[in-house]
C-alpha cells in the first residue's frame, strides 16, 4: 500500500488561497461558515470532493473571483467525480458507518448471537430485518455491517436489491456482482444462474463472510443469495416478513424509543451553532414518532439553516398533526418531516425536487437533473446541493444522487399535486428523448461508421472521449434502458431502433450485462414497427449473438438466426443473410454439429467476400478453420489459417488494419497448433513463437495465454524440458493476469512437473 | 393477493380487551374490521365460547390473534370456519392436550420465574410490585401502576384448559417472540411456534409488546391477513 500518495489538486488549492489571504483554519472556518474539521479534512486532502454549497462558501470568504473562483469550483467537481471513476462499481462494499448512529443496542446483540451462533450453521445463517419504510432498517444494517466486521475476517460485503423500486435487481445480476465481489472473474462467471447460484453457495461455505442484503423484494429475488450452511452469513433486510423463507430468523424493528429518538437528533444537531435546549429537542423528538428518517430530515433542516428554531419546528410539526390526525401516524410524521423541509425551498428547487420523481433509474447526475428541471447544469448542482443538505436526496457515489422511496413518492405526489398532467407528460417526453440522444451519440462512439460526433445536439451532455461514452452507458443503463421502453410504448420506433443500433459495438464491450435481450428485442419490435425487415433482421442477428456469446445457449441462437435468415432472404439483404449464416455457423460448432458449421460458415465466407466486407471474411475464414480443427481435419484447417494469413499479410485485403493486427497473430498461433496436430513439431513451435511475441506487441492476452500453453506442450514433446517449462509458468502469468485463475494453476503445475 | 377483511383479537390473562387499542388503531386506519374479544379468563371453555359468539357475527374469513394465554384460546376456538389464519403474540401454542398449566410445569433451569401469587379463591393475581419488571418493562410506570393496579383475576380453571384440536395443526399461523419477555420465556415461544410451523417474527419488546409496539404487531397481523 501507498503511504504516501499526491495531494490533490483542490486541497493544495484550497490551502494555497487561504494562507495567500493569511486566514488561519479557524479564521476561515468563521468567515465561511464551514466547520474547522471539515477545512481541515479538505486541505488534507481527506474530502476531495466538498459539495458546491460548501465550495461556493469558501470562494465567498476568501473573496475569490473570476478565474481563480472557478478554477477552485471546477476542481471540487472533479473531485467528487474522480472519487466516483476510482470506486470500483460492482465490489458490494459496505457503505461508510453513520456517525451519529444512535440506540439499537438490544437488535445489535440480537444479530450478533445470531451470527455467532454455532449451532445455527446449518439453518439459520440469516438474519431477516424487516419493518416498514423510514425506521431505519439499511442504517441498522450498515452498523451491524460495522460492529460485526471482527467476527468476518474474509470480507463484510453490502448489495442494494432495490426491492421497492420498479426494477429490482435482477438475480443473475445481484449473483455475479457477489461474485464479482467474492473475487470470481468475469469470465469465470457461469451463465446459467443455477451454476451461479451453486458457486456463491460454495464460496460462502467456506469463507467467513457477511452478506447484508438490502430491501429484498421477494422470496424468489432472495433465496438464491442466501448461504447454505457453512461459514457464510446474511443479513437481509425488507419492507415484508418474506413468509416463504425457511430457516431465517426474523427481527421486527420497531420504533426508535424517545430517549434514543433525542440522542440522534442531538447528535445530528451537534455541529449547529444556536443552541435549542433539551426539552425542545426532546419534543421535537417525540414529533417525529420514533422514525430515524423523519429526525434525520428534520435534523438537518435545523443543521443546514441555523437560523431558524427548533421550538418554531415543534409548533408547526405538532399543527399539522393536528390537522390531518386522520391519517396514519407513521406516514404523516414522515410527509410533515419532509414537508418541513420542501416549503423552505425556493419554487425553482421545489420544481426541480418534483419533477426528479419522472426519473426511473436508480440514480441520477446533474445533467439528468438539469434536463427534467429545465435549467444549466451549473444552477442543477445548486439545487442538488441543496436538497442533499436537507436530507431530501442522497448522495449515491460523488456526482450522482439518489431519493429514499418514501422521498421519491413524497416528491411524485407533490408532482400530481402541484404540476398540471399536460407540463408532467411534456417533460416525461424531453427526459426520454434527451435520455435517447444521449445514448445514441454515446453508443456511435464505438460504431467505425460514426466514432466521436462532429456536431453533438447543444443540450446534450460533453461525452469528449470513449471512456467517458462507455461511462456515462453503465452507470446511466436503468435511465436510458427506462427512457427506451416508454419511447417503444410510445410506437416511436424510428428513435428506438437508432438507439439499439448505435449500441451494437459497445455491447461486445459490456458483454456480461444483463440487458442486452431487453434492448435488442426492443429493436426487433420497432424494426418491425416501422416495417423494414432488413434492419429487423439485424436485430435478430444482435439477438443470436446475445444467446450465442454472452449467456452460451446455441439452441436459442440458432432460433434468431433462423428468423434473421428468413426475413433476410425475402428482402434480398445479403448482409444480413451472411450474418445471420456466419451466427448459426457458431452455434451449430457450439452444438457439435460440425459439418453444418462449416457449410455455414463457408457461404457465409463467400457472401461476405462478395459484398466486399473483409472483416468479416476474415472471422468466418478463422470460423472454418476451428470447425475444421474441432472436426479433426487437421490439414484442412491449417489450409484455412494460411490463407487466412496470407490474405491478412496482402496490403490491398480491404481489412480494417485494427482487426489485421487483432486477427493476424491468432491466424498463425491456429496454423502452428494444426500443424502440431499433424505431427510437425519444429516447424509449429517457430509459428507459434512468432505469434506469441505478435500478440504482446496486440496486447491480446487471452490468446497469447493458450498460444504459450500450446507451446510448452510441444516443447515438452519435443524434449526441451527448461523451454516447456518457462512457456508454461510465462502461460501461468497471462493467465493469472487475465483472472483466470484454474488455467492459471493448471500451467503453474506443468511448469513444476518438467524435471 | 388478496386480503383477510377481519381481524378478531383475544387478550390473555390479568389483563382486558383495551390493551388492544393501539393495534386496532393501526388496523382499523386502513381499512380492516377489527373486533376485541372481551374473555372473562375464569375458564377455557368460557373464553372459547366468548370467542366462537364474535366469530359467529363475522361475514368473511378472520385472523384471530393471541395474546399470550390468548394463544390457547385461539388455538381452541381456531377450528371455526371463519378463521383462515392464526397469529400468536408472545403466546402460548399449545398442542393437543396441553394447556398453560402443563406448559409452564417444568421451567428450564435459571429462566425467570413469573411473580404469580398463590390462589386465593381460585383466582390468580402478579405481584403488584413487580409487575412493571416482569409484564411491561417497556411501558412507563406510570402506565404499569395502573395495569397492575386495574388486574383481572385470572381463574385457575382457565390456566387448566387443555385443547382438544390445536387449530394450528389445520391453519396457517404467525408468532410474534417478544426477545425481552419476562412471563414466557423467549425459547419457549421459539419452540411453540417452530412446533406449529409459524412463520416467525422476533421483536425487542416485553411480554406487553401489544401494548408498547403497537405498529409492529399490527404489521404481523397485516402480513397474517395477506393470502
Amino acid at each position: 500500500m501507498l503511504l504516501i500518495t499526491a495531494m490533490p489538486p483542490f486541497a493544495e488549492l484550497l490551502r494555497r488561497h487561504r494562507h495567500a489571504a493569511r486566514l488561519t483554519l479557524e479564521q476561515l472556518a468563521e468567515l465561511s461558515g464551514v466547520s474547522g474539521r471539515t477545512l481541515s479534512d479538505m486541505e488534507r486532502g481527506r474530502s476531495r470532493g466538498p459539495q458546491h454549497r460548501t465550495v461556493t462558501a469558501l470562494a465567498d470568504a476568501l473573496a475569490l473571483e473570476g478565474a481563480d473562483r472557478k478554477q477552485l469550483i471546477e476542481l471540487a467537481r472533479d473531485g467528487r467525480l474522480r472519487d466516483h471513476w476510482k470506486r470500483p462499481t460492482g465490489l458490494c462494499e459496505l457503505p461508510r458507518n453513520i456517525d451519529d448512529f444512535a440506540g439499537r443496542a438490544a437488535e445489535l446483540a440480537w444479530t450478533q448471537n445470531l451470527v455467532r451462533d454455532e449451532d445455527s450453521a446449518a439453518v439459520a445463517a440469516v438474519g431477516l430485518i424487516t419493518g416498514p419504510a423510514g425506521l431505519g432498517k439499511t442504517a441498522f444494517a450498515i452498523h451491524a455491517g460495522h460492529t460485526l466486521r471482527p467476527d468476518f475476517p474474509d470480507g463484510v460485503f453490502f448489495l442494494d436489491l432495490f426491492g421497492m423500486s420498479s426494477r429490482p435487481l435482477p438475480v443473475d445480476q445481484a449473483l455475479a456482482q457477489l461474485l464479482r465481489a467474492l473475487g470470481v472473474p468475469d469470465q469465470q462467471i457461469p451463465p446459467d444462474i443455477a451454476e451461479c447460484a451453486s458457486l456463491y453457495r460454495s464460496l460462502l461455505r467456506d469463507r467467513r463472510v457477511l452478506v447484508v442484503l438490502d430491501n429484498a423484494a421477494s422470496e424468489e429475488q432472495i433465496r438464491p443469495l442466501l448461504p447454505g450452511g457453512g461459514l457464510g452469513r446474511a443479513l437481509v433486510t425488507s419492507r415484508r416478513l418474506l413468509a416463504g423463507l425457511e430457516g431465517v430468523r426474523r427481527l421486527n424493528l420497531g420504533p426508535l424509543p424517545l430517549l434514543d429518538t433525542t440522542l440522534l437528533l442531538t447528535g445530528i444537531t451537534r455541529d449547529r451553532g444556536a443552541s435549542d435546549g433539551e426539552s425542545v429537542l426532546t419534543q421535537l423528538a417525540q414529533l417525529c414518532g420514533g422514525l430515524p428518517l423523519a429526525v434525520r430530515i428534520i435534523g438537518n433542516r435545523l443543521v443546514s439553516r441555523p437560523a431558524w428554531s427548533a421550538a418554531e419546528l415543534v409548533i408547526r410539526l405538532a399543527d399539522d398533526e393536528r390537522r390531518l390526525d386522520q391519517l396514519k401516524a407513521g406516514d404523516l410524521k414522515i410527509a410533515n418531516a419532509f414537508r418541513m423541509s420542501y416549503e423552505q425551498l425556493a419554487p425553482s428547487a421545489r420544481k426541480v425536487f418534483r419533477r426528479l420523481a419522472l426519473v426511473t433509474g436508480h440514480d441520477f447526475d446533474a445533467a439528468l437533473a438539469a434536463v427534467v428541471g429545465e435549467i444549466s447544469v451549473e444552477d442543477a448542482w445548486d439545487v442538488l446541493d441543496e436538497l442533499i443538505d436537507l436530507g431530501l436526496l442522497q448522495d449515491s457515489g460523488a456526482g450522482r444522487y439518489r431519493f429514499h422511496d418514501l422521498v421519491r413518492l413524497f416528491a411524485r405526489e407533490r408532482l400530481k399535486a402541484e404540476d398540471p398532467a399536460a407540463e408532467r407528460e411534456a417533460i416525461g417526453g424531453t427526459m426520454t428523448s434527451w435520455l435517447l440522444r444521449m445514448a445514441t451519440t454515446a453508443g456511435r462512439w464505438f460504431e467505425p461508421a460514426y466514432g466521436h460526433p462532429d456536431q453533438p445536439d447543444a443540450d446534450l451532455a460533453d461525452l469528449s472521449s470513449e471512456e467517458e461514452a462507455d461511462h456515462w452507458l453503465r452507470v446511466n443503463v436503468d435511465n436510458w434502458l427506462g427512457a427506451l421502453g416508454t419511447a417503444a410504448s410510445d410506437g416511436r420506433h424510428s428513435a428506438v431502433l437508432d438507439c439499439v443500433e448505435s449500441l451494437d459495438w459497445f455491447s461486445d464491450r459490456w458483454m456480461h450485462a444483463p440487458h442486452w435481450h431487453e434492448v435488442f428485442s426492443l429493436g426487433v419490435e420497432a424494426a418491425a414497427g416501422l416495417g423494414d425487415p432488413v434492419r429487423q433482421a439485424g436485430q435478430l442477428n444482435s439477438l443470436a449473438w446475445v444467446h450465442l456469446l454472452p449467456r452460451d445457449d446455441p439452441e436459442t441462437a440458432l432460433r434468431y438466426t433462423t428468423e434473421a435468415m428468413d426475413l433476410a432472404t425475402r428482402s434480398g439483404s445479403t448482409a444480413e443473410v451472411a450474418s445471420a449464416l456466419h451466427h448459426a455457423g457458431g452455434a451449430l460448432r457450439r452444438l457439435g454439429r460440425l459439418d453444418e458449421a462449416t457449410a455455414s460458415e463457408t457461404r457465409a465466407a463467400e457472401m461476405f467476400k462478395a459484398n466486399g466486407d473483409f472483416d468479416a471474411y476474415c472471422h468466418c475464414l478463422g470460423a472454418l478453420g476451428t470447425c475444421l480443427r474441432d472436426a479433426g481435419h487437421h490439414a484442412e484447417a491449417l489450409e484455412r489459417y494460411l490463407d487466412l494469413w496470407a490474405f491478412l499479410n496482402d496490403a490491398g485485403s480491404g481489412v480494417t488494419p485494427s482487426v489485421a493486427a487483432f486477427v493476424r497473430p491468432i491466424a498463425l498461433a491456429r496454423a502452428g497448433e494444426c500443424l502440431g496436430l499433424l505431427g510437425r513439431r519444429p516447424e509449429a513451435i517457430t509459428k507459434l513463437v512468432e505469434a506469441i511475441g505478435l500478440m504482446e506487441q496486440a496486447q491480446s492476452h487471452v490468446p497469447q495465454a493458450h498460444a504459450l500453453e500450446t507451446l510448452g506442450s510441444l516443447l515438452a514433446d519435443e524434449g526441451r524440458k527448461d523451454e516447456s517449462s518457462r512457456a508454461y509458468a510465462r502461460a501461468a502469468e497471462v493467465f493469472e493476469a487475465v483472472g483466470d485463475a484454474d488455467a492459471s494453476r493448471r500451467c503453474h503445475d506443468l511448469a513444476a512437473a518438467a524435471p | 393477493m388478496s386480503t383477510i377483511g377481519n381481524i378478531v383479537l383475544v387478550h390473555g390473562g390479568f389483563v382486558d380487551g383495551s390493551g388492544w387499542q393501539g393495534v386496532y388503531d393501526d388496523l382499523a386506519g386502513d381499512g380492516f374490521r377489527v373486533r376485541i374479544v372481551q374473555n372473562p379468563t375464569l375458564s377455557l371453555e368460557g373464553d372459547v365460547a366468548a370467542t366462537r359468539q364474535v366469530l359467529d357475527t363475522l361475514d368473511g374469513p378472520a385472523v384471530l390473534v393471541g395474546h399470550s394465554y390468548g394463544g390457547v384460546v385461539v388455538s381452541e376456538a381456531g377450528m371455526h370456519p371463519n378463521v383462515a389464519a392464526l397469529a400468536y403474540i408472545a403466546a402460548f401454542a399449545p398442542d393437543k392436550g396441553e394447556s398453560v398449566g402443563t406448559l409452564i410445569a417444568d421451567p428450564a433451569p435459571g429462566t425467570p420465574v413469573p411473580p404469580i401469587l398463590p390462589p386465593q379463591d381460585g383466582f390468580l393475581f402478579l405481584d403488584r410490585d413487580r409487575f412493571h419488571d416482569a409484564f411491561a418493562a417497556d411501558l412507563p410506570e406510570q402506565q404499569t401502576a395502573f395495569m397492575a393496579d386495574a388486574q383481572v383475576p385470572w381463574g385457575v380453571d382457565a390456566l387448566s384448559g387443555a385443547v382438544t384440536e390445536p387449530a394450528w395443526q389445520h391453519k396457517p399461523s404467525w408468532y410474534l417472540v417478544a426477545t425481552e419477555d419476562r412471563m414466557i420465556p423467549p425459547p419457549a415461544q421459539r419452540a411453540m411456534a417452530e412446533r406449529a410451523g409459524s412463520t416467525v417474527v422476533e421483536a425487542i419488546g416485553s411480554h406487553a409488546v401489544y401494548v408498547s409496539q403497537p405498529g409492529v404487531v399490527a404489521g404481523l397481523i397485516r402480513e397474517a391477513a395477506t393470502v
